[in-house]
């Protein structure tokens, strides 16, 4: 039995909860993301944002009074996609099968209306030609040079034209193929996990249960199947990330409040 | 009775001079467009951080200056406004442009304009890009049979094969006539609707807290209303001095008061949301709104509201309203301000994303030696973009020239009026008659 299916499954509902206590900040994921899905250079679906100070991997406060945690982002997969309500054309569309917020290459008109009501800031548009090194795909099983494609559309390819809308599609090319996001395989730490919210057995299900999880920007109510864990050692400037924690059971001793130098160098 | 009520052209030598500079800014643009087909977006100042820009800007600025046209003819029909009755055709026309052009601006900020069809093909009935592309071809058709029923008489009283297969009796006039005024009572609501639907477009979207403001819609119905009026006042006002059209310095004056109403009640709305964001102080609210005045395009929103108030003062002014020059640089500031406000809807929403923490962004371009990623948004448009830009209103001065030079745009009745009257009555075309 694979992480991701399980046997008594009729449809899934693919969640991906990331642990920020186990993130580190190394940007494996984001790395290895450009390589399975073969972004071009200056184009990334996968971030791992500084919740800190003003530049990557630049912490916040003064010495000794220092803190920082890192945010991996990437496309929330959204129940209620605003990306998908303002599509024209139904080009990116939410897989009724899994959950999976995917585009079909073959439609998108490049209007980039989704780029506009897409809150999180995600989803990349294919400005010009791709340029990349080296010049060859390198992505899904290593020569994968085919079209992708999930009930006749093309959700997956590696090179994508110019002039359509492009993001992280949980690697919908591996998942159907009963296979992990390569984010989650490289993942040093194992902060992130990948599975079904309707198999009660799945790790993100019992994860999911514990409470602890929230979302990006909960109050916008788009409903995001990608979760997180909060470290346990808040360091002050972990409340600057938009959301609400929903619980502090995992760690119920708050830390320190914040010395009032600490703000300063926060991120704005 | 006045036979002929084309508009009084210019030479011929002087219509050809026209038409080929505009022609060469079209040309111009074309090219400008071509390069970016074949070499993509990237020539855009756009990134992904500022993803829509000059060509969104410009095709809300076309939507609201189609307004002033139809809301005007049609109000003279629903509500029995005489006086505007013999300036109709023109409004009429100005919106037909206008909201051909709007529907043109928005190719150009395709990605794959090639797949434009796929609009039809498969609209997603959600997405209010798709509203408005159903509102903005029913008002183009809309606008487009009420100019033709407008003109119809005249045109077959000059035996122009426009009329189609249409006589020059009475009967047919009268048929005509009504026609119109059905088409009015349909065109104002669509109109109404046709602005909405372009706020909307931005209005409805959580994802960026300046735009998501119910009052939106009226600020859009308010600004399209004051730059179409203005637009009107803008064309009249240069057609009377140019072309020979014949209108009244008291009803442009009077166009012009009601300009500055609707002026008063576009800063008023404005005033109004300003207020409700920054009262309760939400920070969220509160940042957007600072950027819009403090921010890297700060000088947009004084540059508009600058301009809006010396038009309104320009147009309160009974020396300023009642002389053309007046009137002209009133109506010129608020086009202007408007398109403005346009630029600043847009823009200053895209500068700080929701998210945002370093390293930001991903832009979508590679330049080797500096950063993939944007915490904070910049954005100018390129050569590339305000060629396109400046060729469809070159284009859409192209249309208006041609059609001052075949439509009989002059009212044909004798006015009752004993002020001013511009132009011959028996304003002719120089020009060859379009046989």
């Amino acid at each position: 039995m694979s992480l991701i299916h399980s046997d008594e499954e009729t449809g899934k509902d693919y969640a991906m909860v990331i642990d920020l206590e186990r993130c580190v900040g190394c940007h494996t994921c984001a790395v290895a993301c450009k390589l399975e899905n073969d972004t071009p250079l200056g184009y990334w679906w996968n971030r791992v944002l500084t919740v800190g100070g003003q530049n990557v991997d630049v912490p916040a406060g003064q010495y000794p009074d220092l803190s920082i945690h890192y945010l991996p982002f990437a496309c929330q997969h959204c129940d209620d996609p605003p990306c998908v309500k303002v599509c024209p054309v139904g080009a990116t569309y939410k897989r009724e099968a899994d959950g999976a917020v995917v585009i079909d290459y073959e439609r998108c008109i490049g209007c980039r209306y989704c780029v506009a009501a897409c809150p999180y800031g995600v989803r990349v548009f294919n400005w010009g030609p791709a340029q990349r090194v080296p010049d060859f795909p390198v992505g899904f099983q290593g020569v994968h040079t085919d079209k992708y494609s999930s009930g006749n559309r093309v959700v997956f390819e590696p090179v994508r034209p110019v002039g359509v809308v492009e993001k992280c599609s949980f690697c919908v090319q591996r998942i159907d193929n009963d296979e992990l996001p390569f984010c989650v395989i490289v993942c040093p730490a194992r902060a992130r996990l990948f599975g079904s919210q309707k198999d009660p057995d799945s790790e993100v299900s019992k994860l999911l249960r514990n409470g602890f999880a929230f979302n990006l920007l909960p109050e916008l109510g788009t409903g995001p199947d990608v979760f997180f864990l909060p470290p346990r050692k808040k360091g002050p400037n972990l409340q600057k990330v938009p959301f609400t924690l929903l619980s502090d059971a995992r760690d119920p001793v708050q830390t320190d409040p914040a010395p009032a130098n600490e703000d300063k160098g926060g991120a704005q | 009775m006045v036979e002929t009520t084309r508009l009084q052209t210019m030479s011929n030598k002087q219509f050809y001079i026209l038409t080929g500079v505009l022609l060469a800014i079209v040309a111009v643009g074309a090219v400008a467009w071509y390069t970016q087909i074949t070499e993509g977006l990237i020539v855009t100042g756009m990134r992904n951080i500022i993803s829509w820009g000059l060509y969104i800007s410009t095709f809300a600025w076309f939507v609201g200056i189609s307004a002033g046209g139809l809301i005007l003819s049609s109000s003279s029909q629903v509500f029995g406004i005489k006086s505007w009755e013999k300036i109709s055709p023109f409004a009429t026309l100005l919106a037909l442009i206008a909201i051909a052009m709007a529907a043109l601006s928005i190719l150009p900020d395709l990605g794959r304009p090639d797949r434009v069809l796929n609009l039809f093909l498969y609209p997603q009935f959600l997405s209010p890009l798709v509203w408005d592309l159903f509102i903005i071809a029913t008002y183009l058709v809309l606008s487009a049979l009420d100019l033709f029923f407008m003109l119809r008489h005249r045109l077959a009283k000059m035996g122009s094969r426009l009329a189609l297969i249409m006589d020059a009796s009475e009967a047919s006039a009268r048929r005509d006539a009504k026609a119109v005024k059905v088409i009015s009572f349909v065109a104002l609501p669509v109109a109404i609707l046709t602005h909405s639907i372009t706020a909307w477009i931005f209005g409805l979207q959580i994802s960026r807290p300046y735009w998501n403001t119910a009052l939106l819609a009226p600020l859009f119905l308010a600004s399209a209303m004051a730059s179409g009026l203005a637009l009107v006042l803008f064309t009249m006002i240069g057609g009377k001095r140019f072309f020979g059209l014949k209108v009244e310095t008291k009803l442009l004056s009077d166009i012009g008061k009601l300009l500055s109403v609707i002026v008063l009640v576009d800063l008023f709305l404005l005033l109004s949301e300003y207020i409700t964001t920054i009262w309760p102080g939400v920070p969220s609210e509160v940042s957007s709104l600072d950027v819009v005045f403090f921010g890297p395009y700060g000088y947009l929103a004084w540059i508009q509201w600058g301009c809006a108030l010396l038009a309104v003062a320009l147009l309160i002014y009974p020396r300023t309203r009642r002389s053309l020059a007046g009137l002209f640089s009133a109506a010129t500031l608020i086009m202007f301000e408007v398109f403005i406000y346009r630029l600043d809807l847009v823009i200053p929403a895209y500068v700080n994303p929701l998210v945002q923490f370093p390293p930001g962004t991903s832009i979508g371009e590679f330049v080797q030696g500096s950063s993939s990623f944007m915490l904070a948004g910049s954005y100018f448009p390129t050569v590339i973009e305000w060629a396109i830009v400046m060729a469809i209103l070159a284009a859409s001065l192209l249309l208006l020239t041609i059609a001052y030079r075949i439509l009989p745009l002059n009212s044909s009745e004798p006015t009752n009026s004993t002020t001013s009257v511009m132009g011959s009555p028996t304003a002719r075309a120089v020009g060859e008659e379009p046989r």
